[in-house]
């Protein structure tokens, strides 16, 4: 754990006493995420003094690591000049999340006070469709001509080692921008000082295009153990770099979205706090809705053998049952496979594969439900017939082999169309399974009972 | 993703089958390892013998920690003793260690015994710590620096520990009793003049954790930070090893697994879907399916106990499904939201007014939007009377409010009596919201129609 040496109230007091030497201590001294959330409870005057006070060094850092609305109201308030200042000092990748997020008036009042190279830069960044790689690299970054010798490189990397998110590794490319070859840090350090780079670089690169899901990204580097993967476009120029602490924030977000979806909720970006009561409303009634219409068949098959129902009421003791476990046994097979989709790269492929292990769980739980229920309504409920106790077992083990099939092959055959594996998830299983676990239970009852 | 031309199967053959040697080691420096691993896993495991005996010992050991748990299992069964011990010392040890738990223990103990004295004291020091601790996932392969070192001193100790240090960007200074007492990165030493002080260069506000921490916390603070390395020392703050953004982005795919598979009532699983035992997975499902097949009898007893008022009127009986799936649904968003919010935002109870409100106010917008289109589409599509449709429709209503408050809040209780809230998510919410809904249902149901 960090240490906690240094607290609110003490950078209240240094503020108050407006001691500018003992305050650009504090930022050299302390960490900046702690200083930047303790910023954040300050007044809006208190905060504006700090940025108009601090070194641009930090002034740039501490910026980043404000929330948006402590952004928006500081750049409200700050000059032209003294917005320059901070935002010089950001990376690009941050400062175009950044501006992503902003209100009009406040984007233009960013644009004219950055460097015309920066503007172009977020432009670029800001014109990638969300979602895509081009979204979330970053511009800052090491890049070295191939020609070049180690020694050459070495004073090529103490230029850029001051705008380079980092320096782990460097990326070689020919005079056109195409990129040619990486090498890591190390690899360099080590490297025969007169060697060319692209007689030592690593050639079998890998990488991937701006265009491409950033899913694409966090899985090439989860796969290659890689803290930094180069982004390309189309014509193979070199155009950034993803590091992995943009992937650690995105691999939450994208976590957080499947599990909003699975339980039948539209994604939402803030967090739960943070968000109003009607946006999160809206975010849950369409599947709200659909569901309750949905549903309405299995209200049609209750009503379309209400007979049955009011010649034996007891069969009506177990509907919930049946409807709940098929329910939970189609989701816990959905959860998993859709986890593997995501994690191990199940797909059509393994259809078959998937149809047997599900089969065979199916069995196994069903078998076990099955004995159960058996027992426990002979030994505790004396006035259900043996008969009634069979069928409602019965029905058991059959609903549970269709909802862990209609479970953990659904999920595939969605990633087969191209949906999305888990908005198709539980809520919508849930309805299939419903309607064959009551439509299995009454044929069960008119073939054994009647 | 595109690779310029990919490695396959037939090419390793062939060189196998032609014992061309020279060029298989060509290919281990073209390739990446990753996707030689890959395409080596089909091999024979007679080939992957020859292989690792010609291969470089770096790539050997390469090779051997990306290969599949079954083929490293068949790989230590047949080489001999010397080998495996070759082997190991050419192996990171945190990846040792990964690869010796997965391993059932004889394979374990015939690793353990043909290991060097110093390599068997390294595992059996990592194996000490408790599972999902920063302990359990450090690698003592990091850069160590002294208070005292120069510049140069610095540099040639990076170079001699650089060869097998996880990272070297960032190097940990310590005092003369190994206390942690700052860190540089590797971009400030570089360039530095080769006669001045570490210890005037280091960042003493170093951000750390301790080895009993827990893993989930060690990502936080990683993502906290933007840091891609961070340190872990002991109780004396003597530093042990490192944690890296790489082995960080495993623990957190694993805890969003954990945690889907909880909210949809699998008990945690180790291994993915595919490499799992079909008795492995039941044994994970169902536990949860017994409980909520008994529990969900409860609700069939209340539907039981109102068997008069469903004689009465048995169109009540079809609105069931309807009443009990939508109370389901809006129960499980509700604790969905507030799940993921407890642990990517730090929801607690300090947030159990915020989080009631919050749910009450989306809840009444949810219930009231559901109860006008319910009530409309059973008076358009169904004979049902407007006093049915109003029975069933203020029924909704209160499902839903009930549903959500019962969603949001039991997470939160949960944490007050130290249990994991996604364990008791969806499946026990339903459970209870069905219990609610049906005697909301039948009250109102009597006292309005009778």
């Amino acid at each position: 754990m960090e240490q906690k040496d240094f607290n609110f109230e003490e950078l209240a007091r240094i503020i108050e006493g407006k001691n500018i030497q003992h305050l650009r201590e504090v930022f050299e001294e302390h960490n900046i995420v702690d200083l930047a959330l303790m910023v954040e409870e300050l007044s809006i005057e208190e905060a504006v003094y700090v940025f108009r006070v601090l070194t641009k060094e930090y002034s740039g850092e501490l910026f980043s690591y404000l929330s948006l609305e402590h952004q928006e109201r500081l750049i409200e308030i700050l000059t032209g000049s003294e917005i320059k200042g901070i935002l010089d000092n950001l990376y690009t990748d941050d400062l175009a999340d950044f501006v992503e997020e902003m209100p009009e008036e406040i984007v233009t009042k960013i644009l004219k006070s950055v460097s015309a190279q920066q503007r172009k830069e977020i432009n670029m960044l800001l014109s990638y469709k969300e979602n895509s790689c081009g979204s979330i690299m970053t511009t800052n970054y090491v890049k070295l001509d191939e020609n070049l010798t180690v020694t050459q490189a070495m004073e090529a990397i103490k230029k850029q080692r001051e705008i380079a998110e980092s320096i782990s590794y460097c990326y070689m490319i020919d005079q056109k921008n195409k990129l040619h070859g990486a090498m890591s840090m190390r690899d360099i350090l080590f490297a025969p000082k007169n060697s060319l780079l692209k007689d030592v670089m690593e050639e079998d690169i890998i990488y991937v295009k701006t265009t491409d899901d950033q899913e694409e990204a966090i899985h090439e580097m989860q796969k290659y153990d890689f803290s930094m993967i180069p982004v390309v476009d189309e014509s193979q120029k070199l155009v950034g770099v993803i590091t992995s602490d943009d992937v650690l924030d995105v691999l939450e977000d994208e976590a957080t979205e499947d599990i909003h979806k699975m339980a039948g909720i539209n994604p939402i970006e803030e967090p739960y706090l943070k968000t109003n009561s009607f946006k999160i409303a809206m975010s849950r009634l369409p599947w709200l809705l659909i569901l309750m219409l949905s549903a309405t068949i299995s209200g049609a098959i209750l009503t379309a053998n209400e007979d049955i129902l009011m010649m034996l009421p007891a069969l009506s003791i177990f509907v919930p049952m049946l409807m709940d476990t098929a329910g939970n046994a189609g989701s816990q097979a959905s959860a998993m496979v859709i986890r593997g989709i995501v994690v191990d790269n199940l797909g059509m492929k393994d259809f078959f594969k998937i149809l047997y292990k599900e089969f065979r769980i199916a069995l196994l739980c069903g078998v076990v439900l099955f004995l159960v229920n058996m027992i426990r309504i002979i030994l505790f409920m004396s006035d259900i017939s043996f008969m009634m106790a069979f069928v409602s077992s019965l029905t058991i083990l059959i609903v549970l082999v269709c909802a862990k099939l209609v479970g953990g092959l659904l999920p595939i055959l969605a990633t087969y169309l191209k949906l999305d594996p888990a908005v198709l998830a539980s809520p919508l299983i849930n309805t299939i399974v419903d309607g064959v676990s009551l439509t299995v239970y009454f044929a069960l009852v008119k073939l054994l009972l009647l | 993703m595109i690779k310029i031309d990919e490695i396959t199967y037939e090419m390793i053959a062939d060189v196998l089958n032609k014992k061309d040697y020279k060029m298989l080691r060509e290919y281990f420096e073209e390739y990446n390892i990753v996707d030689l691993a890959e395409v080596i896993n089909e091999a024979p495991i007679d080939w992957i013998v020859v292989m690792m005996k010609v291969l470089k010992k770096k790539s050997s050991a390469d090779l051997f920690t990306y290969l599949d748990a079954d083929v490293q299992e068949k790989l230590i069964q047949t080489l001999t003793s010397p080998q495996i011990r070759e082997l190991l010392d050419n192996l990171m040890d945190d990846d040792m260690v990964d690869f010796i738990e997965e391993m059932p223990s004889n394979v374990a103990k015939i690793v353990l015994s043909a290991a060097s004295a110093q390599t068997r004291q390294d595992i059996n020091f990592l194996l000490s710590f408790k599972e999902n601790t920063a302990g359990s996932i450090l690698t003592t392969e990091y850069v160590e620096l002294n208070e005292t070192d120069t510049v140069m001193d610095a540099i040639d100790k990076i170079k001699a520990q650089g060869k097998v240090a996880e990272t070297i960007n960032h190097c940990y200074v310590v005092s003369s009793k190994r206390r942690l007492i700052g860190e540089i990165a590797l971009k400030e030493i570089l360039f530095e003049d080769s006669d001045a002080k570490i210890a005037d260069l280091i960042d003493e506000d170093v951000v750390y954790v301790k080895t009993d921490d827990d893993q989930e916390e060690v990502a936080r603070i990683i993502q906290k930070y933007d840091i891609t390395v961070v340190p872990v020392v002991n109780d004396d703050h003597c530093l042990v090893g490192i944690i890296t953004v790489d082995d960080i982005l495993d623990v957190m795919e694993e805890e969003v697994t954990e945690d889907i598979h909880k909210m949809n009532a699998v008990a945690p699983i180790e291994g993915s879907y595919m490499e799992s035992s079909v008795l492995e997975i039941v044994k994970s499902r169902l536990p949860w399916l017994l409980i909520l097949m008994i529990s969900a009898t409860f609700t069939g007893g209340i539907i039981a106990g109102f068997e008069d008022a469903l004689a009465v009127s048995p169109i009540l009986t079809s609105f069931i499904p309807m009443l009990m799936g939508s109370g389901g649904n809006a129960g499980s968003q509700a604790s969905t939201m507030v799940i993921r919010g407890i642990s990517v935002d730090g929801l607690g109870m300090k947030d159990f007014f915020k989080v009631f409100f919050k749910e009450l106010q989306v809840a009444c917008f949810c219930g009231a939007v559901l109860l006008i289109v319910n009530t409309l589409r059973i008076l358009i599509f169904t004979q049902a009377r407007l006093q049915v449709a109003l029975i069933v429709s203020i029924t909704l209503f209160f499902t839903i409010i009930v549903s959500k408050i019962v969603g949001g809040l039991l997470p939160l209780l949960t944490l007050l009596i130290k249990q994991d809230p996604a364990a008791v998510a969806s499946p026990v919410i339903t459970t209870i919201s069905d219990a609610l809904t049906l005697v909301i249902y039948f009250n109102l149901a009597i006292t309005l129609l009778h």
